[in-house]
């Protein structure tokens, strides 16, 4: 019982660290929240239908690569078109963010108006799905899609650390003006970085496909995954990781608590946020976030 | 016709909330992204009330009000307190958006899913209407009053608006509570008009579209949202047959606006004379897609569906332009009515006012008038001096920017503070005035210990400070920007705020108004005083900065740099300000300056800091002459001061 | 500026003549359709809006209502309540319809109830199988609302009956939408007919709208090792608990209600609903619909979802027969017209009114299986 809902929440809580992982990246650079970043989810999965389903029929590693990359340039095309205008201006981060939900209306709202409100099932990775470790089940796709997102978020801390844009997006994470004076292409910069963004979240995107199903407004839980950003501190990367697989955690096991006859289930959220609530009051840059004092 | 009555309700209902978010979100700049929580607490308050027991809808609006507030304080104190940025607020409004729902799915009183069907109707155009307009007079009171300007001020730049002793928390609760106070009565009405309520009604899409509303039509502006949001609402219901693009045209708006047209509608101002035509266009835009759109369904049977599209075009356009030249026609009329002020009508008016006021003015607030007014008494006793820095030492990570710092400023004194550039001036200035936390050491102004104070104490025990990069709040006007700090000598309740209350608001605003352009004609400003903020000339920001900083009647004023960036005339013309000031008001003034000549001319006396540390201090003479000073900081300009 | 004046006052002139040579309108009798054409529930919508085009034209083409034609106005509810509210307002008020087909969910029509009430506008709910769409809570009637189909507490006890008597069950557990009130009705009906059966609930567990795991939920029902699940959601939460409790190694069989009849929960559950049993308002096998079905695949090349353009076709036999004795006047006369009607024969049967509670008498329903990537015909149950 509790092994399985360890199982459960790890589940859950690697698509929210995958998620997580892409909107605390843009964050590190750009200090503003990514609400389009579920709709660019939502696009990935949707890419994997049409190439897994309507067209080519792709087996599933290559249409993962390619949703992977349609995501990317969807979120590299956002922010050609939503944010860079923004950015040159050095508008208030505020701008963006609502720049950014005015993108995730719009795009939730044309796959409704083109494909519409269809649900869709993208085909099983695997035939049998489910091995027993004793008393807990685990579903092959869950340890499938843990492994590859670990292995997605290891590559980006490579990525990160050890090339030349990644040392120049870190750079740009502590001062982006800065790197940009030092002679560093930003706008190049910010290409990189939505574009790895971008793939991470059509890779969470054709996980949660495959692990669920795909439907316009498919981008909501991406809510979650911004509570557990910012439960981890928003702009760390390890941050966003501990932080998604937490309430990941704290969600399966609250779903199966009762207390005094009350079943805890259908108050998870109020727990979600409870916790939320709780780790701004104590401490308001998250587990892993760093603190700036405002030069005057 | 009903049907027109309908959407009016419709709307009338989302602007009261609005204009609620519009006092928070537009002037605060914190985005709410689970406002509809609080229109959910509110409806369900209501409709409980008028449901299960039978009350009358106004008592039952007015605990949802109640209610909305308790609960915005509930959820304001702890996320408000701990200054959070604005994603992380916006994060934690969405959260409690979510978790007020799930609370009201799981209750029993609430019903669950299903909610409380067959509300009694209770609200109708006519009542929505009148609160509508109740609702706009009050945020107008509001905002026009010294809690509202408050407001706008931390909206402006926080920082600056706590260096003139507004405390951040109790403000910014004060206007999400109004905000949290609209967006109940707001819900208490939908409940009341839609005849029942479900968790699901407010979900984050309601949340988005006020939201949006207020960004769309303007930030720092009641109009613009009230005109966006009106527009969010008709617009739809014409359009009804493109059904979901109306919701990809809403998001692509988003976009479009606040990347070209950031100030959205009416960013910042109010509806006047002057901007109107613009509302115009709108709304003969919106009559004349409304007749269009109508006259085509009408005939295109009729007569084919071109001719028709070419008259309903026509119609359409004659409409709008109609509206817009009646619009204009109005506001021209309205021009010759109004009287000018000093005209007849206004000079009865006026004498009328007055003899009103003191016939009704209760004796007892006469007297606490003229207590007030005489402002506060900075006593500083003689040879004591009145800022006494020991062994200051402020350090970032491993940096040390303030190194073991001692000096003393005595009454009456012109202290300079010079060093080259990151020798940590400016950071004793932030110590001083609390923005940063001492590492060590201790400051003491006239006597008492102020390290680890909170800056807006600091601030209004009587050392208030100017910004290296000028920090107004850009959207006010000059006048505006000294009457805000001159908050702490209004003495007006907030219900009186809010009610425009004659007997309590207008005198004291009167005496704001006085004194805040005596203090912009000693810095040579009152000319400009109806100038927005930050249309002005460099030169002249920097005088209004020094204005506002003495509108807080300080005893010793901190100075950063009132010269940097001016060319030689002005700043002479800065030295005069500066000495006139210092003569008429006597007050102590500690100086950082690079501008050798000023600092030369003005100061009696000099610190010197370097890398963090004290390494000279004496007159501006000693200072010319020391070798250290010459070697660490003068270098290049040993020749320069060897001349002088 | 003074053209554009003089423009502007010759198109207002020119346009105030030309309405007044307004053409007379065609005698047509307007009706609403209330139906989520977009949105999770478009699937069973745009199926409901076919039929209700079909019938229209037979309709016509046989002569109209007296003469009169027939009118289809539809709007989309997205299956959202405030939308829907505002959609029947506009129908009511400014397209003046006689009377409103739709919608098919219990939560849209509870919203538009007092709408249509104090318009008088008689509405024919589709699929709203919750009893508050047409009896308050104090037990009165709604003057103008009715529905063409059964109710939830019917369907649940038809669920729990079949799953004692014919399955031999006496074990269930339960996992039910919090936020959705369809949902969680039937599960209170399910759980209070199964329990006067002597049956015992094991588990009763709920998750709320939106979710799309309920792994956590499922292992606690599991533990409690019950013989049936009865899951009362619509497809999309049904195919991902049956996928669910599959994965977790449950063997229990699944059961839900009508909002299961969606062909697409074989490929969405990724075949994990097999075996599944639910009641549903009528099946594709049932021999007196099958002219339909033909007709209707001949016309939209596309097999109707069921149930809902059989209901639709159903509600407006019904409202044309009752349009018929009023010769095409609304309000007041047509609801009692609708309320009078008596041994109608309608699609799937004859149609009785109750005018105490304007639910049809004797609607049966049916149990079907999921077989084969198929919903396959079980049992018929049938009302006293």
């Amino acid at each position: 019982m509790i092994l399985q809902t360890i199982i459960t929440g790890l589940s859950i809580g690697s698509i929210y660290a995958l998620m997580a992982v892409g909107y605390s990246l843009v964050f590190s650079v750009l200090n503003f929240s990514n609400f389009a970043h579920g709709a660019v989810i939502t696009l990935g999965a949707y890419v994997a239908w049409a190439v897994m389903t309507q067209f080519f029929h792709m087996p599933f590693l290559p249409a993962l690569i390619v949703s992977m990359l349609g995501a990317g340039v969807i979120a590299f095309l956002v922010e050609r078109i939503a944010y860079s205008t923004l950015r040159h201006r050095r508008a208030p981060s505020l701008y963006l963010m609502i720049s950014a939900m005015g993108v995730a209306i719009a795009l939730q709202n044309v796959l409704y108006a083109t494909i519409g409100a269809n649900l869709y099932a993208l085909p099983p990775v695997f035939t049998k799905d489910s091995i027993q470790l004793g008393t807990a089940v685990i579903s092959r796709m869950d340890i499938f899609a843990f492994v590859f997102s670990i292995i997605a978020i290891a590559l980006l801390t490579v990525v990160l650390n050890y090339t030349k844009v990644g040392t120049a997006i870190r750079a740009a994470s502590h001062d982006s003006e800065m790197v940009s004076v030092l002679g560093v292409n930003l706008d190049m910069l910010v290409a990189v970085l939505f574009l790895l963004a971008g793939s991470l979240g059509g890779m969470a995107g054709v996980f949660m496909g495959v692990k669920y199903m795909v439907y316009p407004s498919m981008g909501w839980i991406t809510n979650k995954a911004y509570i557990g950003a910012v439960i981890g501190g928003l702009g760390s990367l390890p941050g966003a990781v501990v932080g998604g697989i937490l309430l990941g955690l704290l969600e399966s096991i609250v779903s199966v608590t009762v207390i005094g006859g009350v079943h805890l289930s259908t108050y998870r959220d109020v727990f979600s946020f409870g916790i939320l609530a709780l780790l701004l009051i104590v401490r308001p840059t998250g587990l892993f976030g760093r603190y700036v004092e405002e030069k005057l | 016709m009903e049907y027109a009555q309908a959407i009016f309700t419709n709307s009338a209902i989302y602007i009261i909330a609005t204009m609620g978010l519009a006092i928070f979100t537009g002037y605060t700049g914190l985005f709410s992204l689970g406002h509809a929580a609080f229109m959910a607490i509110g409806g369900y308050a209501a409709a409980i009330l008028t449901y299960f027991f039978g009350w009358p809808l106004l008592p039952a609006l007015v605990i949802s009000v109640i209610a909305s507030v308790l609960v915005s304080f509930a959820i304001g104190y702890p996320t408000l307190r701990v200054k959070l940025r604005s994603d992380y607020f916006a994060i934690a409004t969405l959260g409690f958006g979510e978790a007020v729902r799930v609370l009201f799915e799981n209750l029993p009183l609430t019903q669950g899913a299903r909610g409380l069907p067959g509300i009694e109707k209770l609200a109708g155009p006519l009542n929505t209407a009148f609160l509508m307009v109740i609702t706009i007079w009050l945020c107008r009171n509001f905002l026009r009053s010294n809690y509202g300007r408050k407001i706008i001020a931390i909206g402006q730049d926080p920082v600056a608006a706590e260096m003139i002793g507004i405390k951040l928390l109790p403000n910014q609760m004060l206007s999400l509570a109004i905000s949290a106070a609209f967006a109940g009565l707001s819900g208490g009405l939908l409940a009341h008009y839609i005849t029942f309520i479900q968790p699901s009604i407010f979900n984050m899409d309601l949340s988005s579209l006020i939201t949006a509303g207020v960004v769309c039509g303007g930030m720092g502006s009641l109009t613009g949202p009230f005109v966006a949001i009106a527009l969010f609402i008709v617009i739809p219901e014409l359009f009804r047959g493109l059904a979901l693009w109306r919701l990809v045209l809403y998001g692509v708006l988003l976009v479009v606006i606040i990347n070209f047209r950031p100030k959205g509608l009416f960013g910042h101002e109010e509806i006047n004379f002057k901007n109107a035509p613009k509302l115009f266009w709108i709304t003969g835009l919106t009559v004349g897609l409304t007749v269009a759109t109508s006259f085509f369904n009408g005939y295109s049977n009729y007569w084919g569906r071109l001719p028709a599209l070419g008259v309903a075009a026509l119609l359409g356009l004659a409409v709008t332009f109609g509206a817009n030249y009646l619009g204009k026609g109005i506001i021209w009329v309205l021009g010759r009515v109004n009287p000018p002020v000093g005209g007849f009508f206004h000079r009865i008016s006026e004498g009328l006012y007055l003899r009103l006021k003191s016939a009704l003015t209760p004796v007892k607030r006469q007297e606490r008038w003229a207590v007030k007014s005489n402002g506060r008494i900075t006593a500083a006793t003689a040879g004591q001096p009145v800022l006494d820095v020991n062994g200051l030492t402020k350090r970032f990570g491993g940096v040390v920017a303030v190194n073991d710092l001692s000096f003393c400023v005595y009454p009456g004194e012109i202290h300079g503070l010079i060093g080259p550039n990151g020798s940590g001036k400016t950071t004793v200035f932030n110590l001083i005035s609390g923005v940063y936390p001492v590492s060590g050491g201790g400051i003491k102004f006239n006597g008492d210990l102020i390290t680890g104070k909170a800056p807006t104490a600091i601030v209004l025990g009587g050392i208030s400070r100017t910004f290296q990069n000028i920090r107004l709040f850009g959207n006010m006007t000059v006048l505006q920007n000294v009457q805000t700090a001159l908050h702490t000598t209004s003495d007006y309740t907030l219900t009186e705020a809010f009610l425009q209350w004659p007997w309590g608001v207008r005198p004291t605003e009167e005496r704001l108004y006085q004194e805040s352009l005596k203090l912009l004609e000693e810095v040579g400003l009152a000319d400009l005083k109806d100038r927005v903020a930050n249309t002005l000339p460099y030169g002249l920001q920097r005088k209004l900065e020094i204005a506002r900083a003495l509108a807080l009647n300080p005893g010793l004023l901190l100075l950063d740099e009132p010269a940097a960036g001016m060319n030689p005339k002005e700043s002479l013309d800065l030295v005069d300000l500066i000495r006139y000031i210092h003569k008429s008001r006597g007050i102590t003034i500690i100086l950082i300056e690079h501008h050798m000549d000023v600092v030369m001319s003005i100061c009696d006396r000099l610190t010197v800091l370097n890398f963090g540390s004290k390494i000279a201090e004496g007159t501006p003479n000693d200072i010319q002459n020391n070798p250290l000073v010459l070697e660490a900081y003068l270098g290049d300009k040993v020749e320069y001061a060897a001349a002088s | 500026m003074k053209h554009l004046i003089r423009l502007v006052l010759v198109v207002v002139l020119l346009s105030s003549v030309l309405a007044a040579c307004k053409p007379a309108e065609a005698q047509t009798i307007k009706i609403g359709h209330l139906v989520a054409l977009t949105g999770g529930n478009a699937t069973w919508g745009q199926s409901e809006n076919n039929a209700l085009k079909m019938i229209v034209d037979d309709i016509n083409k046989a002569g109209g209502i007296n003469g009169k034609q027939i009118e289809i106005i539809a709007y989309d509810s997205r299956a959202d309540k405030l939308e829907a509210v505002n959609v029947v307002k506009r129908m009511v008020e400014q397209d003046k319809v006689v009377a409103i087909i739709g919608p098919g969910q219990s939560g849209v029509a509870n919203a538009v109830r007092e709408v249509v009430n104090s318009a008088k506008v008689p509405l024919i709910a589709t699929t709203a199988t919750n009893p508050t769409v047409t009896v308050q809570d104090d037990g009165s009637v709604v003057p103008y609302t009715f529905r063409v189909c059964f109710i939830d507490p019917f369907q649940g006890t038809v669920a729990a009956q079949f799953a004692m008597r014919d399955l031999n069950f006496k074990k269930a557990g339960i996992l039910y939408d919090i936020g959705d009130e369809y949902s969680q009705y039937l599960a209170k009906y399910f759980t209070e007919a199964f329990e006067k059966g002597g049956g015992t609930i094991t588990a009763n567990e709920a998750f709320r709208t939106g979710e799309l795991d309920f792994r956590a939920q499922l292992g606690k029902i599991k533990d409690t090792n019950p013989e049936i699940i009865f899951i009362p959601t619509m497809n999309k939460e049904a195919a991902l608990a049956s996928k669910q409790a599959r994965d977790l190694g449950i063997t229990a069989v699944l059961m839900g209600g009508d909002g299961w009849g969606s062909p697409d929960v074989f490929e969405l559950s990724g075949g994990a609903i097999e075996g599944g049993y639910f009641v549903n308002i009528a099946a594709l096998e049932d021999p007196t619909i099958q002219d339909f079905i033909t007709a209707y695949e001949e016309k939209y090349n596309a097999e109707p979802v069921l149930p809902n353009p059989l209901m639709a076709y159903d509600a407006m036999m019904w409202l044309a027969d009752a349009l018929k004795r009023t010769n095409g006047e609304g309000g007041e006369a047509l609801a009692k017209a609708l309320e009078q009607t008596k041994d109608l024969q309608v699609l799937t049967g004859k149609l009785t009114v109750d005018a105490a509670t304007h639910n049809p008498l004797n609607k049966p329903a049916v149990i079907q299986q999921a077989k084969d990537g198929k919903f396959i015909y079980v049992k018929t149950f049938v009302t006293e």
